[in-house]
């Protein structure tokens, strides 16, 4: 049987598969490519990998990277790399 | 091997139990070994200097004169000689000391610590200043590779215990176990030793390859300062002046300069500096410095070895493992710093460039893999570091 990680990211149920790592002796979870098959909010938001690259829509924090962790738009979950990108642009047309 | 405990290392070198404890978990003693709560003492150990007393009175070292003839010290470093005639070099020189050293850097440099500490052994108590410091540089870094951590730091204190006991006898020498002493650390990350001199009061008085050396450390160290334009600077112009001309040094200047100019994001200057290191290492098989270094050059081996010469990038990685685990248990005691122990030589060169501001694409391109595989190596080293920001890979990195 498969191993996986649920995640409720506001709401949106993702099961994430989990692969053994031989280096570290620890399961480490697969992420899905959220760019190519978008994942939504039931409020309709789009759910993102925090280290993708920013969008041409993204604002920024000074201190940050150029990527989505470092937007004020994106709303980081704990425990994991995904959040919700709270940008109008981005809401499930 | 017959083996003795604390108490009677203690009683027969007359000395505390406490200090015999310490020349242990110092690794001043060779082939000591920790059993459960107890050391394990080879019977035929000899007992270390005690660095207190070195210090007090100058140490036993050779009369000055002796010091003044850098014929033996880390001689194929020292030598000029055409990309392919390394060996040749080698065995022109002089037998005894001189090629016995310079055999041993050959093996060390092209990746076979085993053989280069069994050679350079012998000479780490010699009275040749200048065989003695080669010597315990290259077992060292040999040891480490091995995964014999306490002897190459017993070979790290062995040298900082000859820089201090060269005091102001002789200026030669100090300039000498400077230059190694120097070397041993920055290399390694750690604290500069206590006693070091300035830069130009020990540069002047070395030889030309060596000087060269020097003048790579001092690059390595300007980088680790995050002073990338200085260092690359200070590697061109050593090039410049001569240093092309001894591979050894000119191959280590090279790979500070791909470090500089990664980290600039100048990558076509990078890109150049690599391919001239390889031109002049790949003939005689010099690949221990690009393993060394591998963390630092920002996936630059992984974008233009790894597609040209595939046999020799799994060579470097092999040399990186092992080199990494041996730094790996060097640094951390000494610094307190976080290393990322857990990643793969793949996972770190993509995440050290995510951790200076590279976006995924920027890495793709660089690196010549696929968006979703740079993706994939960074998230599964954030995972692994337990991390949540892509910022936070920064505190693992080696910037």
């Amino acid at each position: 049987m498969e191993r996986a990680k649920r995640h409720n990211i506001e709401g949106a149920i993702l099961e994430i598969p989990l692969i053994y790592d031989q280096r570290t002796g620890q399961f480490i979870e697969e992420y899905p490519d959220l760019l190519e098959t978008p994942v939504y909010t039931p409020a309709g938001e789009r759910i993102l990998l925090t280290i993708e690259d920013a969008c041409p829509h993204a604002k920024l924090r000074p201190e940050g990277m150029r990527d989505c962790g470092s937007c004020v738009y994106y709303r980081q979950s704990p425990e994991c790399l995904l959040g919700v990108c709270g940008h109008e642009k981005q809401r499930r047309s | 091997m017959e083996y003795l405990s604390v108490r009677e290392t203690a009683e027969k070198w007359k000395i505390s139990v406490r200090m015999v404890q310490q020349f242990c978990t110092q690794g001043r003693i060779p082939g000591a070994q920790k059993l459960g709560k107890f050391w394990a003492i080879p019977a035929d150990a000899e007992k270390p200097q005690d660095p207190r007393v070195v210090r007090k009175r100058g140490a036993e070292l050779p009369s000055t004169s002796s010091l003044l003839d850098h014929t033996n010290l880390m001689p194929l470093m020292n030598t000029p000689f055409q990309p392919g005639q390394g060996l040749a070099a080698v065995e022109a020189m002089a037998a005894g000391p001189q090629r016995d050293i310079a055999t041993a850097e050959y093996h060390y440099f092209t990746g076979k610590p085993e053989a280069a500490a069994k050679e350079a052994e012998p000479y780490l108590t010699s009275s040749d200043m200048g065989a003695r410091l080669s010597a315990c540089l290259i077992y060292a870094y040999a040891n480490l590779s091995i995964g014999e951590i306490q002897w190459a730091k017993f070979a790290l204190g062995e040298l900082n215990a000859v820089l201090t006991a060269a005091g102001e006898q002789s200026p030669q020498l100090k300039a000498a176990a400077a230059f190694i002493a120097a070397a041993g650390a920055v290399l390694l990350h750690l604290p500069l030793p206590d006693g070091l001199p300035a830069t130009q009061d020990f540069l002047p008085r070395l030889p030309s390859g060596l000087r060269a050396f020097a003048l790579y450390v001092q690059a390595h160290y300007l980088y680790l300062k995050g002073e990338y334009g200085p260092s690359a600077g200070m590697v061109e112009a050593t090039l410049a002046m001569g240093a092309a001309a001894y591979p050894i040094p000119a191959i280590y200047l090279h790979l500070v300069a791909v470090m500089d100019y990664m980290s600039l994001k100048q990558t076509e200057q990078a890109k150049a500096h690599l391919l001239a290191a390889w031109e002049t290492a790949r003939p005689d098989d010099l690949i221990e410095g690009f393993g060394e270094h591998h963390g630092l050059l920002g996936g630059m081996l992984e974008a233009v070895i790894k597609p040209g010469w595939p046999e020799d990038f799994k060579h470097i990685i092999d040399i990186t493992y092992r080199f990494s685990y041996g730094w790996r248990r060097v640094h951390n005691p000494e610094t307190g710093h976080d290393v990322a122990d857990d990643l793969t030589t793949t996972e770190f060169a993509a995440s050290m460039l995510a951790a200076r501001g590279w976006t995924n694409q920027e890495i793709a391109d660089h690196m010549g893999i696929s968006l979703n595989t740079v993706k994939r190596y960074i998230s599964i080293a954030m995972e692994k570091l337990h991390i949540c920001r892509r910022q936070d890979l920064k505190q693992f990195m080696l910037l």
